[in-house]
């Protein structure tokens, strides 16, 4: 025992027992490799986070039909965190100290990857940020443990720039619209230094969040004679932008919300969605032979198409495996495999910096056409249409 | 920063369908203070209702939004009779901590289950008129228009029902005196209900209406309810001229403040008004009693 008495020893035994502290974390038995993730299965975030879920399942299922990784079968235990940041970190320590997870798949949105960071990187067990899209949970502080497995915020309006400078020639300005959030504020701030490295005179406007009241920064635009607009928020506000743009008769040339591949768009904006560019993490029409397989099989499974969200789950189990498959299913072995390598995903080849954030695959540019979302930009054979058709 | 009349007016058709909207849910929180006694921070739960009622309608089943606006009015007014009935007028006789308990408790119990049937996400809907009216450069969208126009209408009104007749006369002489009005032979039960089923089928209505122009969430209405809450106190708790004056001041505040400064400073100083009433006019702008 060395220096450490025997009543100091029992003590910390007991206390590390009651703590749920074991060891170096490795699968509970050598057929089972224990993975966990709190999903948001009821609140806000439900309607999307059960595609997150459907995600999880089906890699799961899959992996193991084909024999696990290295023999061993796969557990994803899942919990509810009610969409709620304490709640998910609560449940990550749960996953930790009762289920003996080796990894974390992440939760749906970045404020509960933001909480759960807290947790693994004092557990020191990997979490895979899987739709967190904002980066400054990777900029604002030192995480080695979590991992950003998301195209990142910074490029939120990357590709439509690209665009506007591609198609816009002549246009007297961009006025881009962010959040005051860290996520869009990120986006926003690159986008402009961007905008101006290619020419384009730029202004941006900041709103608080939960403002849903647009009819101000409207007025700013026109009165600027800005014609493109790119807004950085989240969808909701985005719609309400929109609406409030129709009813003021401000038609820009060229309009982007990030949100705008959402599919509900159509929904809300009806024949009004023509010609709206959006930004999107991943679409089903992307043709690789990975990503064919697993749209096929998601359908096959769930009858119906994925969702960006299920695409971005499944591929967060491809980097996990690949990484206990080269590894072994050990927290730390999994941690330094997602830290330093490059994986190919469905969503592309997931790559992160020194600081988490994921740099390997961004965004595509999407624009709504005869109804249909269609990728535009890049190496797309789809031209992007400009300038957009005037409200009806 | 340029400033053009074109402008101003565009600034000022802004304000009055903001202020249109503030105006008609405080005016069912006016009602309801004035004649019951109650402040309703349930009342957003009601807005949010309007707005759902609205969107199955016209997202559902096809429908013209027009048609959300009298079923959210009248299924409000049951709905608020129902609750007035079950919940409100039993605690009526209690401290008035219970009452404000009672509708905070209702408030909680009416966002779970808007969330439980309707999810988290929001819900939208495209039908409805589009276009605009342009009129010496000032462009104003039909759907704002419309809203503006029953705001108006609405709010011209419940202004007469209160100012003649026989149920307006028993709602003023409740605001005044609960005893009096007793002793006059007014039926304070069926009265209060009434107001209570009003001030709900008008603020089913604002929902109605907010989900032509925006988005409808489970929390849509308790957004609208906090500004609404700041304008009755502005205008005068109880009063409805007060609180009709209160909510174009509020909404004109912010449409010219969110120009020229910006949205967050139009908020603060909004609520720096709402402080310097409370310090310096606790009965609000045109409150002096209970002024119906």
């Amino acid at each position: 025992m060395g220096s450490l008495s025997r009543r100091r020893f029992l003590g910390s035994a007991a206390g590390a027992g009651l703590l749920g502290i074991a060891g170096p974390r490795t699968a509970h038995s050598a057929s089972t490799i224990n993975i966990g993730a709190s999903l948001s299965l009821t609140g806000r975030f439900s309607d999307s986070a059960k595609y997150v879920e459907e995600g999880y399942r089906l890699w799961e299922a899959q992996t193991n039909d084909a024999g696990g990784i290295g023999g061993s079968q796969v557990k994803v235990t899942i919990y509810d965190d009610q969409s709620n940041p304490d709640t998910g970190r609560v449940l990550a320590q749960r996953l930790i100290d009762r289920n003996g997870v080796v990894a974390i798949l992440g939760p749906y949105s970045s404020p509960i990857t933001d909480a759960e960071a807290v947790v693994v990187e004092r557990a020191q067990v990997p979490l895979i940020g899987t739709i967190a899209s904002d980066s400054s949970i990777w900029a604002r502080r030192n995480l080695k443990w979590t991992f950003q497995a998301f195209p990142s915020s910074n490029y939120d309006h990357e590709g439509f720039i690209k665009i506007v400078k591609e198609k816009g020639e002549g246009i007297k300005k961009l006025a881009i619209i962010f959040e005051q959030s860290p996520f869009s504020i990120a986006g926003k701030d690159w986008a402009v230094s961007y905008a101006k490295k290619l020419g384009i005179p730029v202004d941006a406007y900041g709103y608080a969040p939960g403002n849903q009241d647009f009819r101000s920064i409207i007025e700013h635009i026109v009165n600027s004679g800005a014609d493109v607009v790119s807004m950085g928020g989240y969808y909701q506000p985005s719609i309400a932008l929109t609406r409030q743009m129709m009813e003021r008769a401000f038609n820009p040339k060229g309009y982007q919300f990030i949100e705008a591949s959402d599919g509900v768009t159509k929904d809300a904006l009806g024949a009004n969605a023509e010609g709206i560019f959006g930004r999107s993490a991943w679409e089903a029409s992307t043709d690789t032979p990975e990503n064919k397989a697993f749209v096929a099989a998601y359908q096959k499974k769930y009858n119906r198409k994925p969702s960006y969200h299920s695409a971005s789950a499944y591929a967060a189990g491809q980097l996990l495996a690949a990484a206990i498959k080269a590894k072994g299913a050990k927290s730390e072995a999994i941690r330094d495999f997602i830290a330093t390598s490059s994986v190919d995903t469905i969503m592309g080849s997931f790559k992160v910096n020194d600081k988490g954030q994921q740099t390997g695959y961004r965004y595509l540019t999407i624009q709504w056409q005869g109804g249909t979302q269609k990728i535009v930009g890049g190496n797309s054979k789809t031209a992007a249409e400009w300038p957009k058709p005037a409200w009806k | 920063m340029s400033i053009s009349l074109t402008l101003v007016l565009q600034l000022i058709v802004n304000g009055l369908v903001v202020g249109g909207l503030l105006g008609l849910v405080a005016l069912g929180l006016a009602l309801i203070f004035g004649v019951i006694r109650v402040v309703n921070f349930a009342h957003g739960e009601f807005i949010t209702l309007g707005a759902y009622l609205t969107w199955l309608i016209a997202g559902g089943l096809g429908l013209s939004p027009f048609i959300g606006i009298p079923v959210a009015f009248l299924f409000g007014a049951l709905v608020g009779w129902v609750v007035q009935v079950l919940f409100i007028g039993r605690v009526m006789e209690r401290p008035p901590l219970d009452s404000l308990m009672m509708t905070y408790s209702l408030s909680i119990l009416g966002l779970g289950l808007f969330s439980f049937f309707f999810g988290g996400d929001f819900r939208s809907y495209s039908a409805g008129p589009n276009g605009d009216l342009r009129l010496a450069g000032v462009t104003v969208g039909l759907r704002s228009l419309s809203v503006l126009i029953v705001c108006v209408a609405l709010g011209a009104l419940v202004i007469m029902l209160l100012r003649s007749g026989r149920l307006g006369l028993a709602f003023r002489a409740l605001a005044q005196n609960r005893d009096a009005a007793a002793s006059c032979g007014i039926n304070i039960r069926a009265t209060e209900r009434l107001a209570f089923s009003l001030a709900v089928g008008l603020a089913a209505v604002a929902g109605a209406l907010i989900s032509l122009i925006g988005t409808t969430t489970p929390g849509v209405g308790d957004d609208w309810l906090l500004e609404g809450f700041v304008v009755v106190v502005i205008g005068g708790m109880g009063s409805i001229p007060g609180a009709l004056a209160g909510a174009l001041l509020i909404g004109l505040l912010q449409s010219i403040l969110g120009y020229a400064l910006d949205d967050s400073w139009a908020k603060i100083i909004t609520y720096l008004l709402l402080y310097l009433t409370l310090l310096t006019r606790p009965q609000g702008l045109l409150g002096s009693a209970m002024e119906m």
